[in-house]
Formats: C-alpha cells, sequence, structure tokens
C-alpha cells in the first residue's frame, strides 16, 4: 500500500470527496430548516394570529360590503371569552421618521399591549417594559430596537431615558430591547420601535383597525381548540351567517412553519441528492481502482500463493488494506465536510448545522464500498491456481 | 518404508485454449527418492513445465494420483494444498519471481509469513540465515531492481529453503542467467542436495543437467527415458574452466 501512495491517495480521493460533500451538503440542509424552526419558533410556539380579510392560499379575496375590520375590541372578546386563548394584543403599525442623537432613521412602530411581550417572548437588556397604564394613558414612551439605536445613537450605547422624535411626536425611550437577529424571513427583527396600542392608534393613525390580532393558546395541543373558539367568537361579533365565509384568517404558527418548512424540505432533498450522487461517484472510483489493483497484482498473488499463502491470507491482505484506505478516506472526509461546512458559514453566511446522522451514513457507506470491492476481486482471485495467476497479464 | 518422496501414477492433464484441445501431459508415472537431484528435459511443448507445475501443487491434474511424502495429494482441499506449497515444497521459477519493491530479506520472509508457528522475531532470524547460506547477507535490504539476475535468483533460493522444505523444485533455474552464474546456481544445489535436500529441477541445457543425479527425459507428454547421469559435473570444476572475469 505504502508501495504505491499516489495510487492509495487517488482512491482515498473518491471516498473524500464524497463523504466530505455528503457531510456539508447535508449540514447546509439542515442548518436551513434549523434555521427556519428556530425563526417560525420566535414568533411564539403556541401563537395564532389573525389577520383582516379572507386569504386564500395564494391571493387575498376582499368581498364589497362585508366587514373586513378587525378592532381592539374583537380583541378584548377574544381575550374575555376564549378559555383555550392565554394571552392577547391587538397590533398596528406604521413606518415612521425617527429622529433622535442628531440622526435620523426610517423604521416601522408597532404598537401593542404588554401580552405582547409575552406572546413573542421579547426581553428588554435595558429599562422597562411599558405598562397598561402606560396604554390606557397613551402615554408616549418607547422600547427601541438595536438596530435603531445604531443607527441614532451608534452601536452599542444605551439610549434609555432620552426623548426621540417620532413623526415629529416626542417619545421617552424607556426600554431597549433584546437582539434577535434577522429571522428567516429576511427581516431585521431589530429594526423596530414598540410603543403602547393606545400610543400608536390615537395619537398617529387615524381608524380604530387593527392590522393584526396576535394571540397565544394555553398550550400546544390545544392551539386547534383555541382557533375554532377564536373563529366562532369573531364570526359572531362580525355577524356572519352560517352560509358566509370567514372575513378574517387565522393563521397559526404550524401554517407558516409547513410553508417554509416544505422549500425547506426541497432545497433538503435537491441538496441530498447531489451528495448522494457525490458519495455514488466515490463509491465507483474505489471499486475501479480496487478493480484494477486486484488484476494488476494477481501475480502477485500468485507468487504469495505458491509460497504457501491460502485464500483466508489474500482475502485479509486485501481487506485490511481497502479498511484502512475508506477509513483514513472516511475521516478526512468527515474533516474536510466539516471544515467546508464551517467556511460556508463564515463566509456564505449561511446556517449551517452538521449532522451526526451524515456522518455516521458517508462513513458507513464509503467502509462498505470499501470492504466490498477490496474483498470481491481478491476472492476472485484466491480462488485461481496459483500457476494461472502466476501467469495472468 | 515408503522411500519415494514423491510417486507419481498415470498423471493426466488436459486444458482447452479457445478452441484447440491441449493434451499436455498423457500418462505419466515416476518415482523420485528422498535424496535424489532429478534434473527433467525435454523438447518445449514436451510436458515438462505441466508436470512440474502439478508436482508442485501450482496445478491440478485432470487425471492420475500423486503422493507426496506419502501424502495423497489429490485428496486435499485448497488450503491443504497451500500448506504443502509452504512447508513441504519449496519452488524456484524461471523469471524469479520475486515481489518488487520488497527489500530481499522481507522476499526471503514472505513464506515464514503464512508459517503460523512460527514467531515474528524467529521470522527475521531464519530469513537472513536463510539469505545468508546463499551468500546474499549484505544484500539483505536490497529491492529487486538493485540486484543482478543471479542474485534475484539466490533471493528466490532462499525464499524457498526458509521452511526447510523435503524438496526443491525448479522450472528452468537458470534459463535467465549467464554461465557463470548458472554454474554458481547449480553450486548451491550441490550444497543443498549433499545436505540431504531433495531436488527436482526443469532445465533445457543439457550441460546443466549434467549437475544432477539422474535425467528424465519427456516427449509429447510422457515420459521416454529416465538414467543416471554418468560424468557428473561439479559446479566448482567449470567455474574454474571458465575465462576469467575482471570483477568488483
Amino acid at each position: 500500500m505504502s508501495k504505491n501512495k499516489l495510487r492509495t491517495f487517488l482512491t482515498m480521493l473518491g471516498i473524500i470527496i464524497g463523504v466530505a460533500s455528503v457531510i456539508a451538503m447535508l449540514a447546509i440542509g439542515e442548518g436551513s430548516r434549523q434555521n427556519i424552526q428556530a425563526s417560525v419558533a420566535s414568533l411564539g410556539i403556541n401563537s395564532v394570529i389573525i389577520f383582516p380579510g379572507a386569504v386564500s392560499t395564494g391571493g387575498v379575496r376582499l368581498e364589497a360590503g362585508t366587514s373586513t375590520h378587525l378592532t381592539r375590541q374583537d380583541a378584548e372578546a377574544i381575550s374575555m371569552r376564549a378559555p383555550s386563548v392565554e394571552y392577547v394584543s391587538p397590533v398596528v403599525q406604521k413606518g415612521v421618521q425617527v429622529v433622535g442623537g442628531s440622526q435620523n432613521w426610517r423604521t416601522m412602530i408597532i404598537g401593542v399591549l404588554n401580552d405582547y411581550f409575552t406572546i413573542r417572548s421579547l426581553n428588554v437588556v435595558s429599562g422597562a417594559f411599558f405598562s397598561s397604564q402606560d396604554d390606557r394613558a397613551a402615554a408616549k414612551v418607547c422600547l427601541i430596537g438595536q438596530t435603531v439605536v445604531a443607527n441614532l445613537y451608534g452601536e452599542g450605547m444605551d439610549p434609555v431615558g432620552q426623548m426621540i422624535r417620532i413623526d415629529n411626536i416626542p417619545f421617552k425611550i424607556i426600554g431597549m430591547l433584546e437582539k434577535k437577529g434577522q429571522n428567516s424571513f429576511g427581516q431585521d427583527q431589530d429594526d423596530v420601535i414598540l410603543a403602547p396600542f393606545s400610543t400608536v392608534q390615537k395619537r398617529m393613525l387615524s381608524t380604530t383597525n387593527v392590522n393584526s390580532i396576535i394571540c397565544s393558546a394555553v398550550s400546544e395541543n390545544q392551539i386547534d381548540q383555541a382557533t375554532d373558539e377564536i373563529s366562532f367568537i369573531l364570526r359572531e361579533r362580525h355577524k356572519l351567517t352560517a352560509a358566509e365565509d370567514n372575513d378574517f384568517s387565522v393563521r397559526t404558527q404550524t401554517d407558516i412553519s409547513n410553508i417554509f418548512g416544505s422549500i425547506s424540505k426541497v432545497l433538503t432533498i435537491l441538496l441530498a441528492s447531489i451528495a448522494s450522487i457525490s458519495l455514488l461517484v466515490g463509491g465507483i472510483g474505489i471499486m475501479n481502482i480496487m478493480l484494477v489493483s486486484v488484476t494488476e497484482r494477481t501475480r502477485e498473488i500468485g507468487i504469495r500463493m505458491a509460497v504457501g499463502a491460502k485464500s483466508k491470507d489474500i482475502l485479509i491482505q486485501f481487506m485490511i488494506e481497502s479498511i484502512f484506505i475508506s477509513f483514513l478516506g472516511g475521516v478526512i472526509g468527515i474533516s474536510l465536510g466539516i471544515i467546508t461546512s464551517g467556511l460556508v458559514a463564515r463566509f456564505g453566511g449561511w446556517p449551517v448545522t452538521v449532522t451526526l446522522y451524515s456522518i455516521l451514513l458517508s462513513f458507513i457507506f464509503s467502509a462498505a464500498v470499501g470492504l466490498f470491492f477490496g474483498w470481491y476481486p481478491a476472492r476472485k482471485a484466491a480462488s485461481l491456481n496459483p500457476i494461472d495467476a502466476l501467469h495472468y497479464e | 518404508m515408503e522411500t519415494s518422496l514423491i510417486k507419481v501414477k498415470d498423471l493426466v492433464r488436459t486444458y482447452t485454449m479457445g478452441e484447440v484441445v491441449v493434451n499436455a501431459l498423457r500418462g505419466v508415472s515416476l518415482e523420485i527418492n528422498k535424496g535424489d537431484f532429478t534434473a527433467i528435459m525435454g523438447a518445449s511443448g514436451s510436458g515438462k513445465s505441466t508436470f512440474m507445475n502439478i508436482i508442485g501443487c501450482l496445478d491440478k491434474a485432470t487425471k492420475g494420483e500423486y503422493y507426496l511424502d506419502g501424502q495423497d495429494v489429490f485428496q486435499l482441499d485448497h488450503n491443504q494444498l497451500a500448506e504443502l506449497r509452504n512447508r513441504k515444497i519449496g519452488f524456484i521459477f524461471q523469471s524469479f519471481n520475486i515481489l518488487s519493491r520488497t527489500s530481499a530479506l522481507e522476499n526471503v520472509e514472505l513464506p515464514l509469513l503464512y508459517n503460523n508457528k512460527v514467531a515474528s522475531k524467529e521470522r527475521r532470524e531464519r530469513a537472513f540465515a536463510a539469505l545468508k547460506s546463499v551468500g546474499l547477507a549484505d544484500r539483505a535490504n536490497h529491492m529487486p531492481n538493485e540486484l543482478s539476475g543471479g542474485q534475484q535468483q539466490r533471493v528466490a533460493i532462499a525464499r524457498a529453503l526458509v521452511n526447510e522444505p523435503l524438496v526443491i523444485m525448479a522450472d528452468e533455474p537458470t534459463g535467465n542467467l549467464d554461465s557463470r552464474t548458472s554454474y554458481e546456481i547449480m553450486g548451491i544445489f550441490e550444497t543443498l542436495n549433499n545436505k540431504g535436500i531433495t531436488i527436482v529441477m526443469v532445465t533445457h541445457e543439457p550441460d546443466i543437467a549434467q549437475f544432477a543425479s539422474n535425467n528424465i527425459i519427456f516427449k509429447d507428454g510422457k515420459i521416454i527415458s529416465n538414467n543416471p547421469v554418468i560424468n557428473r559435473k561439479s559446479a566448482e570444476d567449470e567455474i574454474k574452466k571458465l575465462p576469467p572475469v575482471d570483477k568488483e
């Protein structure tokens, strides 16, 4: 084996590339799947979101003459009457120009009630949340996200206590939100300002309609029940007859996750196919080299048999060689796969998660291929009459 | 008491090459005794090499009987034949058949590797002793491509000896060698034979056949004569007769 270092290396190369590809590809697929899952989970595990208007899977259908609006009162009704629903907040939002710290910045202000923080698992790293008192008073207080902070005051600053102007209205910053990063929908979750619901609705918007209502179910297995209760309550409030469709849409986290899940699944299948092909090619490479190797070494096998090697001696010799090549190639391939995944994460910015399953799969495959193609041709050669092996051309 | 080491009865070997049927051996019967130094001669295609391959257990006969040291060889299976080749027979080929990219010492060790009664330390020692007995102790770590034809053949001889076989079988051992080297090899064979090792040798060179104690002649797949050698040669004398060489 050491006698022909180049050939040994080339054999290993097949496995190395195959194994590395499988690991890197599956890592990319798994990484994106987990990333999407995490992003969706960050919406709140048990969250249920209600949008106005009926949405068929695809477009939005607005029916003239029917009420397609959601109001704060709808939210309150849900809060009081749906036992499977734990937290509720109506949500209004507006694009605003913010001036502060001698800079200005365009961002979104979202008006919410306190339940929103619980539903979305938000935290402040400095200062405090606003209270229901602030909501009742439509107080001009707000919580600021770190991207806004970075653009107005600079990275790492703490502007709690300072005044900013939002669409020319002075607000006091009473809290800075914990950094959340980008979600897998491509949105910067830190580019936001949160303010009490009434404040935004009364002082900045001229409508009683809300953009959405976000709720969370008491527990994961009560999500369906919550959805039913919400639909019932809203249908009653909106005076819909049995024949009419909902004029709102209730979306659970599962629905959203399913949409993105299926995209991620397609991606993973695609990558896995490519990876399998490389692994297959690697396997064929090993097969070829092993076959050629044994064919070339049939004379050598003949010599060994002539001096007394038994079939098992020949087989063991070749299998040890091929196991060694597969094993070493596998180890190098795994290392290379992990390093490649790391590089992709670092320079491509893609999320990457190396899975144990991919390592085992590719390792076992390459070991199996190496073993079989080391064993099979050697077995054929070892069953020859020594004189035939010696005369082999 | 069985004095014959090799006993062959009505040996037949037939094989087909494409559409042609070749009757390489047509019924060969022979006895070779312990301590004999037999040279087998014959024209090309006479069956002498086929015969050697069969008694060397490298090939199988189509029909007939073969007893080696009293044992019925044709009843043995693949693995048992391998054992015979390992312990009782030392085979030497015309083209040496030593492993390339393997040192002389490692080549000689090869049969010991397959002898599970020998531990690895003893392997080294025995291989080295065998090399010494053929005069190659100082070339133990050389690769075959660093050795002359004669030296390579001597490595093959050392390899054939290393498991202390009952019989050395050599198929045209001097076929690829010049006269001086051929006589040197015959000298080694003489020494071995004097120690009691039986030697069976195929050759097409009549002067080489004169080193043996008896000559057998093959023709068309049969033995046509088996006679003791008159005026047997000695290697030492033959070498002296050669013109001097400017050496070393």
